[in-house]
């Protein structure tokens, strides 16, 4: 397909980024790492939301068990995509690596721009630049995670229906 | 998951009045992923796929039902299994949440 950014090989999945996107990726997953460290950020509620609806303090006491060690597999993920930003071909964990961390930035850039908002419309560039920029960059991220799930979706095994 | 920090302060145990957790320790738990405005439909039905090894018409079956009606349940089993499960799917950014039956 061209223009295709994830292609099946012999040895694994190949990224085929052009150079400016390679460049503005490996930008905005610095930022996103700047963020998950920081963890101030109220957007960040997302990443932890409760698990017991009618339990804070059992949600509570699940993400004091489970937040620190997923906060350093999300970081790790982030490792693992900048590492295949050169084009090196994606194994399982790669895979799972650079899907995790395109749907954890659009999440956290979905939740700053409230697209789930009755209200939403998409930002324009002249009456709301930097939201606008932001908006195209949601967008693209979801283009280039459903091009990976399409190609990484054909390699999973048929499954069962019960 | 990591086990709770080894710090934690050392107090004498106090019966919860309230504990449903405890009433109910034979039961099973449900896994219940809740609807996103932001993941894509092809994400969530590869990642209930690939977690849980539903063949492509459940998968897709599922992430339709949380489109549609707001959740679906997932998965169901021991609480410990059923906690891993949440753990995996917030791993993937999906919403999950666990309930007893």
């Amino acid at each position: 397909m061209p223009g295709a950014r994830f292609r099946p090989g012999p040895d694994g999945i190949r990224v085929n980024l052009r150079d400016h996107e390679r460049a503005g990726l490996a930008a905005i997953l610095e930022q996103f790492r700047q963020l998950l460290v920081g963890g101030k950020d109220p957007s960040l509620l997302r990443f932890q939301p409760p698990v017991h609806i009618h339990d804070r303090r059992a949600s509570d006491e699940f993400w004091e068990m489970t937040g620190d060690s997923l906060l350093r597999h999300r970081l790790e993920a982030i490792d693992t995509v900048e590492a295949g930003l050169d084009g090196a071909p994606l194994d399982d964990d790669g895979v799972a690596a650079w899907m995790q961390t395109i749907n954890s930035v659009r999440l956290y850039l979905g939740n700053t721009l409230e697209v789930g908002a009755a209200t939403f419309n998409p930002p324009q560039e002249g009456e709301q630049p930097q939201e606008a920029a932001r908006y195209v960059l949601y967008e693209w991220l979801g283009g280039l995670l459903d091009q990976l799930v399409a190609v990484a979706a054909s390699d999973l095994p048929p499954g069962t229906d019960d | 998951m990591r086990p709770l920090a080894a710090t934690s302060p050392v107090t004498a145990p106090v019966k919860d009045p309230v504990d449903e957790t405890d009433r109910r320790p034979d039961l099973p738990w449900k896994v219940i992923v809740l609807d996103d405005p932001v993941n894509l439909m092809s994400y969530v039905t590869y990642v209930f796929r690939k977690l849980f090894g539903y063949s492509q018409q459940k998968a897709h079956r599922l992430m339709m039902q949380v489109h549609t009606e707001g959740k679906a349940v997932v998965a169901s089993g021991q609480k410990e299994k059923a906690e891993f499960d949440v753990y995996r799917l917030h791993e993937h950014g999906l919403w999950a949440i666990l309930e007893q039956d």
